[in-house]
């Protein structure tokens, strides 16, 4: 998937589908964080200005859209749901913990992401920005989510 | 001293960034903590809650754009406590409190912080920490931290 030409598709659309062919037979799959991320991506949208209590913006669509595509993309469909929470400023960051290590992924704006990943063991903590392409994020998942 | 201080301001009557006698040394930053998602995510274990890096973070680090803070030491001199001023609205279930000593210490070349004043109608200690943070420079400023007011079931860093 090109993330440099993503688009502003509303989020209450239906839910991302892969579909399989075998044969003659079609198959329909839906992600099992589906529905958790979109309803947590919703309540983010909700709200309102100031919802920090001092003035910050809402979080636009195009912050919401983005992040629901990274997870598509780099996401398998039986990985754990990230924890989605709202930045100041208009971002959000996507967040995994588990006794493997963490995963942040602070999205200013689309195309504009930071990614940090901290395994449990010694290796180095990982921290570089993303913008289109999200490999890094999706090898940290593998071996954390 | 604090009094004395007078917070520049830009030609809208914002203030610039700067830093302000109610943060030097051993003076402390107050962050007031949000439920219902906003602050708190999900612990390692899957059940636990932690407070998320983003709490610290501001993704338009602009003049006008900045991580709000409470200055405990204003909260003194103007002869409140500091708990019971920061647990004014439903809204917050807790407050974490470092030392600006100990939240300069995550300062890197290029990247440096300002703490100062941004006092408002109704929050007249209400400060403003200037500064792009990342998620290891956040996470190093919850290790800093400890609790003014505890939320219930939360822990600050794992």
């Amino acid at each position: 998937m090109s993330f440099n030409t993503y688009t502003t598709q509303a989020l209450d659309q239906r839910p991302n589908v892969n579909v399989q062919t075998a044969g003659s037979i079609t198959m329909f799959s839906v992600h099992d964080w589906d529905s958790v991320v979109r309803n947590r991506l919703a309540q983010i949208g909700a709200l309102p200005q100031g919802w920090d209590g001092y003035g910050s913006e809402r979080i636009g669509e195009d912050v919401r859209w983005f992040a629901l595509q990274i997870l598509y993309s780099s996401m398998t469909k039986d990985q754990m749901a990230p924890s989605i929470v709202p930045i100041a400023g208009g971002g959000i960051q996507l967040e995994w913990h588990t006794f493997k290590g963490d995963i942040e992924l602070e999205i200013s704006r689309p195309n504009q992401t930071e990614l940090y990943v901290a395994f449990e063991d010694d290796r180095p903590i990982i921290e570089m920005p993303l913008s289109t392409d999200f490999s890094e994020l999706t090898k940290a998942l593998r071996e954390i989510a | 001293v604090s009094a004395a201080f007078e917070i520049p301001r830009d030609e809208r009557g914002h203030p610039k960034p700067h830093d302000h006698p109610n943060f030097d040394g051993q003076k402390r930053v107050i962050r007031r903590v949000e439920d219902n998602g906003v602050h708190i995510v999900l612990a390692k274990d899957g059940v636990g809650r932690r407070i998320s890096s983003a709490i610290f973070k501001n993704t338009k680090p602009t003049p006008h754009d900045y991580v709000s803070c409470d200055s405990e030491n204003c909260i003194i001199e103007r002869g409140f406590e500091p708990k019971s001023y920061v647990a004014d609205n439903p809204k917050w279930c807790g407050a974490i409190i470092l030392t600006a000593e100990s939240m300069r210490l995550v300062e890197r070349e290029g990247h440096p912080l300002s703490i100062g004043m941004w006092p408002l109608p109704e929050n007249h200690c209400h400060g403003a920490i200037w500064g792009k943070i990342n998620s290891s420079r956040a996470i190093e400023l919850l290790r800093n931290c400890e609790w003014l007011w505890e939320a219930e079931g939360v822990r600050i860093v794992e």
